[in-house]
């Protein structure tokens, strides 16, 4: 067991690899009550094209297997279910589904150690019949209208799929009620049987325990069990064109305020920084372009333009970033033309920069603050950044000035795509 | 961890001290009884003072200076308990052990400031304007969240009872309001409001007592009045129902259930109990039925506002199922009443509720709402509401089960724009 001390902060970590591959990040703090833990598997919904763990060629499966097969880890062939077994001992359980990785987690502020040992078990046995999965299938729809009544997910819905063309990041996670009516129980086998072995998986501990009694605990529970050989799956390349799929779409829904989004393309095959440094580049860029700190922002409020400030998302799909402006607002028209004017020459005082800089790092602390962020942090550096970060005021304090206005340079706006959201006039 | 509770005269300091946080948290509480029509003035100060000050006077910057302060963390809200409407003021900033010295004094004096020190000129607020065009659309926007819309329009129905305001207030008093009549409110506020503070951190409480005395200027004295109880709803012999239609995928079901009766005890535990094995979790009765024996939906939940004296269920259905939904839920209720209730399942419930309040204490907000509530209705100690949950009964579950009645159903349903009731 490694024991990180993270610089600046004064916080550990504790760090092991186990022999069937299984990463733990375990982070104590004395004198809070919760434990909250993260069981994940680096597979979410962008892997519907692979090479299956019992097999030597490419396979497509339907989309939304991930989050399905999320639904399904719950059910357990004898009782208690996963819900009532928690609930024995006030904890709560969830479960969750990205792009990349889905997780199950708990909190808890006691029978920790049953409780780590009952999650281990209950995700790493997969129970499905051909009854249960046609029974889901009226749950998952429901979930999907669900979100279909909610205009702020038909945008971030439409803006992956109007920006991207062959990037699986264009689908949605859920899938769509088609794909959910194709998914079978050999399906959701095939997927659970190539992507949640130990070796693709990872545990992290953020609460008050004994970190030696908590790793021997987990060392235990998995040396009972044989996985067989891990091995990296194999996943299907694909190429994403620097253009966009659509460059403008207005979508009639049920909303009284026209929703906005500006979306950007940038290629980020010429981009040579960090992930992590990148995307603080970014964050810094952008909020001093269109946040309440902008000029741009407070003209545009006097101008009666916008109510509420720009909302900047970002996101990576590892073969571009995509970044957009969205807002809701009347005059979207206007704004829209607005935003392109802004973007015509990117500049940032080194005023403004020095002080995004002081914000980013004051931010970091707070973080620290709630273990549950702090478990956040851990799973994205795993899954993302594949390492943990030891130092994560020192990756905020070396970015510079000049190297932003370097970025600047090399990062290309060509690729757009505008999505407006309105009511279909009468 | 220690609490202790100044009487400043005009207010109640309250410090809770300590070292669990690198932080500190701020919660500033005016309150009174709720007038519909002071309810979109109280939304529009709450964005108003928090905008611009006499020393800052743009948003922009406002919030640069903000930023130089560390970042710190600045918001208000609205929000009813029972009988009263809320306006609260917060603010969160690193300690200043992580930042420079004087920075804690640096910060609540600008965080007062705020509040104290607005943009006025003869006696009425500059540039309400754009606060009042975001208020609107915010109004206008909560059309999105159907479950919050269809939530607030089964309350409507139920007249005069405060639950039934919208938390915003109504576009047609925000029209009437001017930078002069919204001074003139914020004064009465200032004046009449009873006001608790809570300041929670590893704090020199001797050094946060004078920053208060010199800096918090209010000195009107106020007369105390703690009774926030919502009266009851006359049972109904027969459940009303109202539809109405609009573009949606997924109906959206709200039934609202009356409480009679509760006593003291009951409200401050039972019903909670109660509440969170019917429909509080996904280990619930409700849950179990509707959702895993029927697949009639994605999330069904309920919620007990035990100082209203309500009980609200909701969920998102089929259209061609709703009424099947609706029986299910109906047969639920009967069961409670019955005792068809596992003890299992009380004895996780208790352990859940159990849980939630010892993780209250992880987080600065979950501290002071907890001591708000006991300023506001007096409860005991942790470990004594600790004890009393382990100790309900089943008895007093179907006791309290009994005191639960249907009085409205609203459904959102999809189909042409018009309202019917029966």
């Amino acid at each position: 067991m490694k024991k990180i001390k993270l610089k600046d902060i004064e916080e550990f970590v504790y760090y092991e690899k186990l022999d069937n591959g299984l990463e733990i990040v375990l982070y104590t703090k004395d004198n809070i009550y919760n434990n909250y833990v993260t069981f994940t598997t680096k597979y979410g919904s962008i892997y519907n094209e692979f090479v299956p763990s019992d097999g030597k060629d490419m396979i497509a499966v339907p989309k939304g297997i991930a989050h399905f097969l999320e639904h399904k880890v719950f059910v357990q062939k004898e009782d208690p279910q996963p819900m009532e077994f928690f609930a024995s001992s006030g904890s709560i359980c969830n479960a969750y589904t990205t792009f990349k990785n889905t997780t199950y987690l708990f909190y808890a502020t006691n029978k920790l150690k049953e409780n780590i040992n009952y999650l281990l078990d209950y995700v790493q046995d997969l129970y499905v019949t051909d009854e249960s999965v046609e029974a889901e299938k009226g749950i998952i729809t429901e979930e999907i209208h669900m979100y279909e009544d909610r205009p702020n997910d038909v945008l971030f819905e439409k803006i992956r799929f109007n920006t991207l063309v062959h990037n699986p990041y264009r689908d949605s996670i859920i899938g769509t009620c088609d794909d959910i009516n194709a998914i079978t129980k050999e399906d959701l086998e095939l997927c659970y049987n190539t992507f949640y072995h130990p070796s693709n998986m990872f545990i992290v501990i953020t609460g008050n325990f004994d970190p030696e009694e908590i790793m021997s605990l987990i060392k235990e529970n998995q040396s009972k069990k044989d996985f067989g050989e891990g091995k990296k799956v194999q996943i299907k390349e694909f190429k994403e064109p620097d253009s966009v799929f659509k460059k403008e779409e207005i979508i009639n829904v049920n909303t009284d305020i026209p929703k906005v989004a500006y979306s950007l393309k940038i290629p980020l095959n010429n981009i040579k920084l960090s992930r992590r440094k990148l995307h603080l580049y970014i964050y810094i860029l952008f909020t001093t372009l269109f946040d309440e700190t902008s000029t741009f922002d407070e003209e545009l409020k006097d101008e009666g333009i916008i109510n509420n400030t720009l909302y900047v998302s970002l996101l990576n799909v590892d073969t571009h970033l995509i970044i957009s402006l969205i807002n809701e607002t009347e005059h979207f028209e206007e704004l829209l033309e607005k935003i392109k004017k802004r973007l015509e020459s990117l500049d940032i005082s080194k005023k403004d920069f020095t002080r995004k800089k002081k914000v980013l790092i004051s931010n970091e602390i707070f973080a620290f603050e709630s273990s549950e962020d702090v478990n956040d942090i851990l799973l994205d550096n795993i899954v993302f950044d594949k390492k943990l970060e030891e130092n994560p005021i020192e990756v905020i304090e070396s970015l510079y000035y000049e190297e932003l206005l370097d970025l600047i340079k090399k990062i290309n706006l060509k690729n757009t795509t505008t999505i407006i959201l309105k009511k279909e006039k009468d | 961890m220690n609490l202790e509770t100044i009487d400043m005269g005009s207010y109640k300091l309250h410090l809770i001290k300590t070292n669990k946080f690198k932080t500190i948290t701020i919660d500033v509480d005016f309150y009174r009884e709720i007038r519909k029509e002071e309810i979109i003035k109280r939304n529009l100060l709450k964005m108003v003072l928090l905008n611009s000050s006499k020393d800052y006077k743009t948003e922009r910057e406002l919030i640069i200076e903000s930023e130089n302060l560390y970042d710190i963390k600045i918001s208000s809200s609205i929000s009813r308990i029972g009988s009263f409407s809320n306006l609260s003021f917060q603010t969160k900033f690193l300690n200043e052990k992580y930042t420079e010295e004087e920075m804690n004094k640096e910060s609540i004096i600008f965080f007062l400031d705020l509040i104290f020190n607005p943009d006025v000129t003869d006696g009425s607020f500059n540039n309400i304007n754009k606060q009042k065009n975001k208020l609107e659309q915010n109004i206008i926007s909560i059309k999105d969240n159907k479950i919050k819309y269809s939530m607030l329009k089964l309350m409507e129905k139920i007249k005069d009872k405060p639950y039934s305001f919208n938390t915003f207030g109504d576009i047609e008093d925000l029209k009437k309001i001017t930078g002069k009549n919204l001074y003139e409110y914020y004064n009465s506020v200032l004046k009449e409001d009873q006001i608790d503070i809570f300041v929670l951190g590893d704090i020199d409480k001797v050094q946060i007592k004078e920053i208060f005395r010199e800096y918090f200027k209010i000195t009107t004295f106020k007369k105390e009045n703690k009774n926030l109880l919502v009266p009851e709803l006359i049972p109904r012999k027969r459940v009303v129902r109202y539809k109405e239609y609009d573009d949606v995928n997924q109906t959206q079901l709200v039934i609202l259930c009356s409480l009679h009766g509760l006593t003291d005890y009951e409200r401050k535990y039972v019903v909670k109990l109660y509440n969170e094995i019917l429909g509080g979790s996904s280990n619930s009765i409700l849950f179990e039925n509707v959702r895993e024996k029927n697949s009639y939906c994605y999330y069904v939940n309920s919620t007990v506002k035990a100082y209203d004296n309500i009980l609200i269920i909701n969920s998102g259905v089929e259209k061609e199922n709703i009424d099947k939904c609706i029986k299910i839920i109906r047969k639920c209720l009967v069961m409670t009443t019955q005792g068809k209730i596992k003890d299992v399942d009380i004895s996780s419930a208790k352990e859940t509720i159990i849980s939630s309040i010892k993780s209250s204490f992880d987080n600065p907000m979950g501290i002071i709402n907890r001591c708000f509530s006991s300023v506001l209705v007096g409860t005991e100690s942790d470990e004594e509401r600790i004890k009393k949950f382990s100790n309900i009964s089943k008895d007093d579950l179907i006791k309290v089960s009994k005191k639960v009645k249907v009085h409205t159903i609203f459904t959102l349903e999809k189909g042409e724009n018009d309202n019917e009731e029966n």
